[in-house]
């Protein structure tokens, strides 16, 4: 009966495991892969990982949450009493400036378009906020169709 | 091995079913191997094979042309794959832990060879033998194929496998020996001349 030290046994089993040569993926598994991926594809965005937003989508994403992530990241110092309503409110300003500067432009421009909108008829109005909708919708139809047709099944 | 095949290399930002599919091809295999032997099971397999290349097509701009893309498919399928194991059977450690206590004092670390120079499965040929080896591994309980599989075929020391499986490291020593131990005795039923070799502790 021979023996065999732990140091043995293991530089047996490593070679005899490292022969293995590696298993062969189902052939199953590449059409079940690229279903996924064209199952994915054809979701809306809003329903697909980040990494798949738009890149304007992605920038408002980022900017709305950086601003809610600081804004609790200073109500939560100021209720701490680490930072001063003061403070608070000096790094607030500049926000508030800005939004300030833009409420008030959109004001002059309101200012600008007052007189003329009453000799505008409603009508006119309507229609052309539905030609604006309607192109957008067209738009985006013509956007998905040609993806569907001329790049999804590439 | 299917790692070590070069990926042909796709200009970034020009990616195409096409282009994903040879990738694909290229690794299927690596991956597949990696995920059924630390799994034991071929359906969860393919499950997490493709898992894992969702992952790599979310990230293909990247991995189409990294010359470490067989590295990375390798760790989020050894990864996945634990992770499948402990989130579907719980009570790793806890298991490990009864059949610690069970079989305290019955691991004499005996194990019959089937030739006599102490080579396993020597009378077998090759497909043979290599079939019997993969059917050996199905058949060991999981806390000790997949330290035994990390070990031998992913290479990773004692003390990483021990922090990626969240157990001890006295544990792991202890279920990778007695995971050779017993893959040597189901190793050794397929031969025909038997010698006892006994494994020291």
């Amino acid at each position: 009966m021979a023996r065999l030290t732990p140091e043995q046994l293991e530089q047996k089993i490593h070679a005899v495991l490292r022969e293995q040569p590696p298993r062969r993926a189902p052939m199953s598994l590449e059409a079940r892969v690229l279903g996924e991926i064209a199952r994915r594809q054809a979701l809306p965005w809003w329903q697909q990982s980040y990494a798949f937003w738009p890149n304007a989508v992605k920038l408002s994403f980022l900017v709305v949450a950086t601003g809610i992530a600081g804004a609790i990241l200073i109500y939560s110092m100021h209720l701490l009493g680490v930072v001063s309503g003061d403070a608070v409110k000096q790094l607030v300003e500049p926000v508030f400036g800005a939004v300030n500067t833009l409420r008030a432009a959109g004001s002059a421009l309101l200012r600008l378009v007052t007189p003329v909108i009453p000799e505008i008829s409603r009508t006119y109005i309507y229609a052309a906020l539905a030609l604006v909708g309607g192109a957008y919708a067209v738009m985006l139809g013509l956007g998905a169709t040609a993806y569907r047709l001329l790049w999804q099944h590439r | 091995m299917n790692d070590e095949t070069p990926v042909q290399s796709q200009p970034t930002g020009n990616m195409t079913p096409v282009d994903f599919t040879t990738f694909m091809r290229n690794y299927q295999d690596m991956v597949y191997s990696t995920a059924v032997r630390l799994l034991g099971n071929d359906a969860q397999a393919e499950d997490i094979s493709q898992e894992v290349f969702l992952k790599a097509y979310e990230r293909y701009d990247d991995l189409s042309t990294s010359p470490t893309a067989g590295g990375w498919l390798k760790t989020v399928t050894t990864n996945l794959s634990i992770n499948h194991l402990q989130r579907y059977r719980k009570r790793w450690s806890f298991f490990s832990d009864l059949i610690h206590r069970d079989s305290d004092g019955e691991d004499s670390g005996q194990v019959e060879f089937a030739a006599p120079d102490g080579d396993f499965l020597s009378d077998l040929d090759q497909d043979d033998r290599r079939a019997w080896v993969e059917r050996a591994l199905d058949e060991l309980p999981d806390h000790q194929r997949v330290p035994l599989v990390l070990y031998h075929f992913e290479e990773l020391p004692y003390d990483e496998i021990a922090r990626q499986l969240s157990v001890s490291l006295a544990k792991i020593k202890t279920d990778i020996l007695r995971g050779r131990t017993a893959l040597a005795q189901i190793l050794m039923r397929s031969g025909t001349e038997h010698e006892t070799l006994t494994a020291q502790r």
